[in-house]
């Protein structure tokens, strides 16, 4: 089908995606896993596990905790490293008809510049996605991502690095959340990408002992679809640069309900732990959902959240 | 690995409010490796257990699109299989690498410690028309948690009991009473899952016998999609789920 003739088609700071569903970063690794389950080009794109520079070992175990209708984790950015990745892990996506959105985390400024440079040179990246909200790294990582100034900062760099459409991953843990998206849209951002994990830590109460061995994690599923449904609205009515939408979506009503407050596309995280065909499912139910409102294209219902 | 629904025959109650043994069909069963484990969804994840349960295997017959599972009702999750009379349920199978016996084996000592009992049964299951003999070393805390011995008597070509308090076999840990006999039995091959105190226990008796161990954690996704199952080993952290569950014992930190 001719991306014109696709309702669930769109097109994303320049680049055509089949739809806007997108596998969330950290919960789909680099698609290999999925794969075996199915076609993973059916989705409209990919955000590959948080890059760092070098390998990281992550976080001691252990690094899940169950929590009413939510997940929390506390990974700690494991990953085999940019190079790695571009060696040996693309190549995988490449040939693959499915956006590869590289997100990508630093401990330091120079760390974000060099991968964005080191990215960019790479065809099979459609999108860098700075991840300046990863709550379970102590140097770096939320660090960039707290101050609207610290936001700007970071994305007016890594902006003259990154050959490729930049996204700004941005933390709920903040003051404002429509100030720092819109210090991400002063310094050159071309989307935004909301929310990353809310802060927060479980307990065992047998044992008196906090559940992560990191004592905090990041909270992410269902229970925190409210707090990004307002965050996503509140930051659609702030910038013009597209939204990309999640936040404990699980099915295709509540996908719908990211798009009415503004998103353009949408990414699945906890959904793809919870079932594996989550991410599938939603595809396959935004176009039954595009069928039975007779909508041209499903982005005719962006950001339509009536306010009375 | 496959996504599927399994459907449940059979709940049964081991011990009282405690152990269950379950025994799923599933028409479309996929291949199976002993030592492998499910991935069983919570019901509908709207009632609040989110997370899938990773639970190992008991015994799978490919004939009759059977398999089994023996489990501890711990938690929600586990409470809510321990109530179910039938029905369907999502579940991805089967997971992890999976115990192999290297051709030529002759003699296999397997090591279980508690709920890590029961999947050492599809090992024999596996392997034993290949004439391999398989001498079967459980520890349990008590008689009343002893389960699955009846299946085990029957497949082994020596079962040993111990129990931290002595109402059934020897009262030792399982790894001091195999130590007694592995002069006189020489295994070539040593399979153990259990607690991680055991792995600690068989490490420490400095066997040069190849020993795997099936590792355990918390985990996120099952297929090594989300990084959260680490297990600390000599060449970094590697993922239970997918590198594992079945690790050379020399090769992780326990």
């Amino acid at each position: 089908m001719k991306y014109y003739e696709n309702p669930l088609s769109l097109n994303l700071c320049g680049i055509d995606l089949k739809n806007p569903v997108i596998a969330a970063s950290g919960t789909f690794a680099f698609g290999f896993e999925f794969s075996k389950l199915y076609e993973i080009e059916k989705l409209g794109g990919i955000s590959v596990k948080g890059l760092t520079r070098e390998p990281r070992e992550g976080n001691p175990s252990p690094r899940i905790a169950e929590t009413y209708g939510g997940v929390l984790n506390s990974v700690g950015l494991q990953n085999p490293g940019v190079e790695t990745f571009a060696k040996n892990l693309l190549p995988f996506l490449a040939p693959k008809d499915i956006a590869v959105i590289a997100n990508i985390a630093g401990s330091t400024e120079e760390d974000y510049c060099y991968m964005a440079e080191r990215l960019s040179s790479e065809a099979a990246v459609s999108f860098i996605e700075l991840n300046i909200s990863c709550p379970n790294v102590k140097a770096g990582g939320m660090a960039f991502g707290i101050e609207p100034k610290s936001v700007q900062a970071i994305t007016k760099l890594v902006k003259k690095y990154s050959k490729k459409p930049l996204i700004v991953k941005l933390s709920p843990n903040v003051a404002d959340i429509a100030l720092n998206a819109k210090a991400a849209e002063n310094a050159g951002a071309d989307a935004i990408s909301l929310i990353n994990t809310v802060q927060g830590m479980a307990v065992n109460a047998e044992t008196r002992r906090p559940i992560l061995k990191n004592v905090f994690g990041g909270l992410s599923g269902p229970a925190i679809k409210p707090i990004a449904l307002r965050m996503v609205w509140q930051v659609y009515n702030a910038v013009k640069i597209p939204i990309i939408g999640m936040g404990g979506i699980m099915n295709e009503t509540d996908a719908i309900e990211f798009f009415l407050c503004g998103a353009t596309a949408v990414q699945i995280g906890t959904a793809n732990l919870i079932d594996p065909l989550a991410s599938l499912k939603i595809v396959e139910g935004l176009r039954h959902f595009v069928e039975r409102n007779k909508l041209k294209n499903l982005q005719d219902i962006r950001g339509k959240l009536i306010v009375e | 690995m496959k996504e599927v629904y399994v459907n449940v025959r059979e709940n049964i109650e081991l011990v009282k409010g405690s152990i269950h043994k379950m025994v799923f069909v599933c028409p479309d069963l996929p291949e199976f490796l002993p030592g492998q484990f499910i991935n069983l969804a919570v019901g509908n994840y709207e009632y609040g257990a989110l997370l899938r349960r990773p639970i190992s295997v008991f015994k799978h017959d490919a004939a009759a699109k059977t398999f089994e599972i023996v489990f501890e009702v711990k938690g929600k999750g586990t409470k809510f299989f321990s109530r179910l009379k039938g029905g369907f349920l999502p579940a991805t199978l089967f997971l992890g690498n999976g115990f192999t016996i290297p051709a030529g084996t002759k003699k296999v000592a397997l090591i279980g410690g508690g709920m890590g009992c029961p999947p050492l049964y599809s090992v024999i299951e596996k392997y034993k028309k290949e004439g391999i003999k398989f001498y079967t070393y459980l520890g349990f805390s008590s008689r009343e948690k002893a389960v699955c011995l009846e299946d085990f008597a029957a497949v082994s070509d020596k079962l040993t009991i111990a129990t931290d308090d002595g109402s059934i076999g020897e009262k030792d840990f399982i790894t001091n009473v195999f130590m007694k006999d592995v002069a006189k039995i020489k295994p070539d091959l040593i399979l153990s899952c259990g607690p991680v105190p055991m792995f600690r226990s068989l490490k420490a008796l400095n066997l040069d016998i190849p020993t795997y161990i099936s590792m355990e954690a918390r985990m996120g996704c099952g297929i090594g999609a989300c990084y959260v199952c680490a297990c600390a080993t000599i060449s970094g952290n590697r993922r239970v789920c997918r590198d594992g569950t079945v690790f050379d014992i020399k090769e992780v930190l326990l």
